[in-house]
C-alpha cells in the first residue's frame, strides 16, 4: 500500500508537471500535440495504491488541471478516475516491476485518458475541438506517456524507498525459516 | 467480481463527476473559480519561480547583446513617433469630418498589457490565463489582441486572471470580412464567420472563413479583418490571410480557409481592449 508521504510526493509531481507542461509548450511546437502526463501518475497510483490515493489524484490533480485549462469542473476528475480504476482491477495480473509492462501500462492509460475526456466533453454537448487530428495527438500522447512511464516509476519508487519504512522482516515469513528435511525425503 | 468498496467509490465518483459537468456553465465557473482559491498558493508560487527565471536570463545576456537591442529598440521608438505624427493629421482629419457629418465621436482604445500565465493543457480547447482580473478592470467578453492581429476574447473573469478564449475555439466566432484593397472601387465587401476548421486541432493557425456570399471568390493572400458586426470585436483588426476557397457543400455560401496573423503558440503579451466609456458619462463625472 502507498504511504502518505509517497502520495504527497507523487500529487506534488503530478501538479509541477501540469503547470510546466501548460506554461512550456515545446512539445507543441514539435509534435502539434499537448502532452498530458497526469495518466501516468494515476497509472501509479492505480498499480501501487488502493481506491484512497486513486480517489485523492484523481481529485486534487483533476482539479488542478481544470484550474489551469478551459476544463469544466469535474472533466479530469472522471477521466483519470475511470483511468486509475481500470489498471486497479488488473493490478494483481500486471507485472508492475518490469519496464515493458510499466511501457504498455502507461501507454494505455495516456490514451484513454484524454479519450475519456474528450468523449465525456462531446456528450456533454461542450463542443470540445476534435476532428482527425485529435487522433494523431492521442497517439503521441500514449508514446510519450508510454515513454516517460517507467522514469516517472522509476522517481516515485526511489521516492517511495526514500520517505518510507522500511518493512520489518516477519519471524513467520516461511522464506526465511530454513527447512530441514529427515532422511525419509 | 467487483468489490463492494469498489462499487460504492465507482458510483460515488461518477455521480459526483456527472453533476458537476451537469451544472450550468455560470455555476460551474464559479465553482472553479472556488477550486482556484484552493490552489491559489500553488498558482503565486508558480508565477513567484517564473518571475525568477525571468529576472535570472538578465544575468546570462551579455551588456553588448543589451546595448545593441536598445539601439534597435530607439531606432524603432523614432520611426514610430513619426508614422504617429503622420496618423494625428488623419485622426484630426477624421475627427473634423465626423463632426462636420454628425456622425458620433470615435473614442480612442483603451489598452491593457497582460502576461500570458499559462496555455491551455488539453487539446480540445484554445485558451490561455492572462494576469489580469477584475481587480484590473477587466470585464468579460472584451477583446484580446497582439500587435499583429486578434488573438480572442475574455471568457472568465476572476480576480487576479482572467480565461482568454482564442481564435480557433468553438466557443470564439469572430465576425470578419474581406479587407477592402485600394484597387477596389466599390465600397462592398464580403462578410462571413471565422470558425474551427477540419485543420485546427492540428494547426491551431488555421481557421475557416464560413458564410461568405455565393460567388465570392478571395484571392489568396487577401487580408481578413473584423467586421465589427455583433459588437463583440470593433471594426478592423486584423484576423489573417486567405490561403484558398471553395463552394460550401451546400452550395448557399462560400467558404475560405484562413492563416491567423497571430501565432498563437508563442504568444508571451496580450492586449486587453477595455470598453469604451461612454462620453456623456465621463462628462458628467467631470
Amino acid at each position: 500500500m502507498m504511504s502518505r508521504p509517497t502520495f504527497t510526493c507523487l500529487i506534488l509531481m503530478a501538479m509541477v508537471l501540469t503547470y510546466v507542461q501548460s506554461h512550456w509548450s515545446m512539445m507543441e511546437g514539435m509534435w502539434r500535440a499537448q502532452i498530458d502526463l497526469l495518466p501516468v501518475f494515476a497509472a501509479f497510483a492505480a498499480l501501487h495504491g488502493g481506491l484512497g490515493p486513486i480517489i485523492g489524484l484523481a481529485l486534487i490533480a483533476g482539479s488542478w488541471l481544470d484550474v489551469l485549462s478551459a476544463n469544466p469542473l469535474g472533466t479530469s476528475l472522471v477521466s483519470l478516475f475511470l483511468t486509475a480504476l481500470i489498471l486497479h482491477r488488473l493490478h494483481e495480473v500486471l507485472l508492475k516491476g518490469q519496464l515493458a509492462a510499466q511501457f504498455f501500462v502507461c501507454l494505455a492509460a495516456g490514451a484513454f485518458g484524454p479519450t475519456i475526456s474528450c468523449l465525456f466533453l462531446w456528450g456533454m454537448s461542450m463542443q470540445p475541438l476534435a476532428g482527425w487530428g485529435t487522433l494523431w495527438q492521442i497517439v503521441v500522447n500514449a508514446m510519450i506517456c508510454g515513454v516517460a512511464g517507467p522514469f516517472i516509476f522509476l522517481i516515485l519508487n526511489q521516492m517511495d524507498r526514500l520517505v518510507s519504512y522500511e518493512p520489518v522482516a516477519q519471524p513467520w515469513n516461511r522464506s526465511v525459516v530454513e527447512v530441514k528435511r529427515s532422511k525419509r525425503y | 467480481m467487483l468489490k463492494q468498496p469498489n462499487i460504492v467509490s465507482f458510483c460515488s465518483v461518477m455521480t459526483a463527476g456527472i453533476v458537476l459537468l451537469s451544472l450550468p456553465t455560470r455555476m460551474n465557473n464559479q465553482l472553479k473559480w472556488m477550486v482556484a482559491g484552493v490552489f491559489l498558493p500553488f498558482l503565486g508560487l508558480a508565477e513567484a519561480v517564473d518571475e525568477k527565471a525571468e529576472s535570472l536570463q538578465s544575468i546570462v545576456v551579455s551588456k553588448q547583446e543589451l546595448l545593441r537591442e536598445n539601439q534597435q529598440l530607439r531606432r524603432e521608438v523614432q520611426n514610430y513617433k513619426i508614422a504617429l505624427l503622420k496618423n494625428q493629421t488623419i485622426v484630426t482629419e477624421n475627427a473634423l469630418l465626423r463632426q462636420q457629418l454628425g456622425w458620433r465621436e470615435s473614442l480612442p482604445w483603451r489598452l491593457l498589457p497582460a502576461r500570458v500565465l499559462v496555455k491551455d493543457p488539453t487539446n480540445w480547447w484554445r485558451s490561455l490565463y492572462i494576469n489580469l482580473g477584475s481587480d484590473d478592470g477587466i470585464v468579460e467578453n472584451s477583446p484580446v489582441l497582439s500587435p499583429s492581429g486578434l488573438v480572442g476574447k475574455i471568457e472568465q473573469v476572476e480576480s487576479h486572471r482572467s480565461l482568454v478564449r482564442l481564435v480557433g475555439d468553438q466557443h470564439c466566432k469572430v465576425a470578419a470580412m474581406l479587407a477592402i484593397s485600394p484597387r477596389q472601387d466599390k465600397d462592398e465587401s464580403a462578410h462571413g464567420t471565422i470558425t474551427p476548421g477540419a485543420d485546427t486541432s492540428l494547426n491551431p493557425r488555421l481557421v475557416d472563413f464560413h458564410h461568405l456570399p455565393v460567388g465570392t471568390e478571395p484571392e489568396p493572400g487577401a487580408k481578413v479583418i473584423t467586421s465589427g458586426l455583433g459588437g463583440g470585436y470593433p471594426r478592423g483588426i486584423p484576423v489573417g490571410n486567405i490561403i484558398d476557397s471553395r463552394s460550401s457543400t451546400s452550395g448557399l455560401f462560400a467558404e475560405a480557409r484562413v492563416r491567423l496573423a497571430v501565432d498563437l503558440n508563442r504568444l508571451e503579451m496580450v492586449w486587453v481592449k477595455l470598453p469604451d466609456q461612454d462620453v456623456s458619462a465621463t462628462e458628467e463625472g467631470m
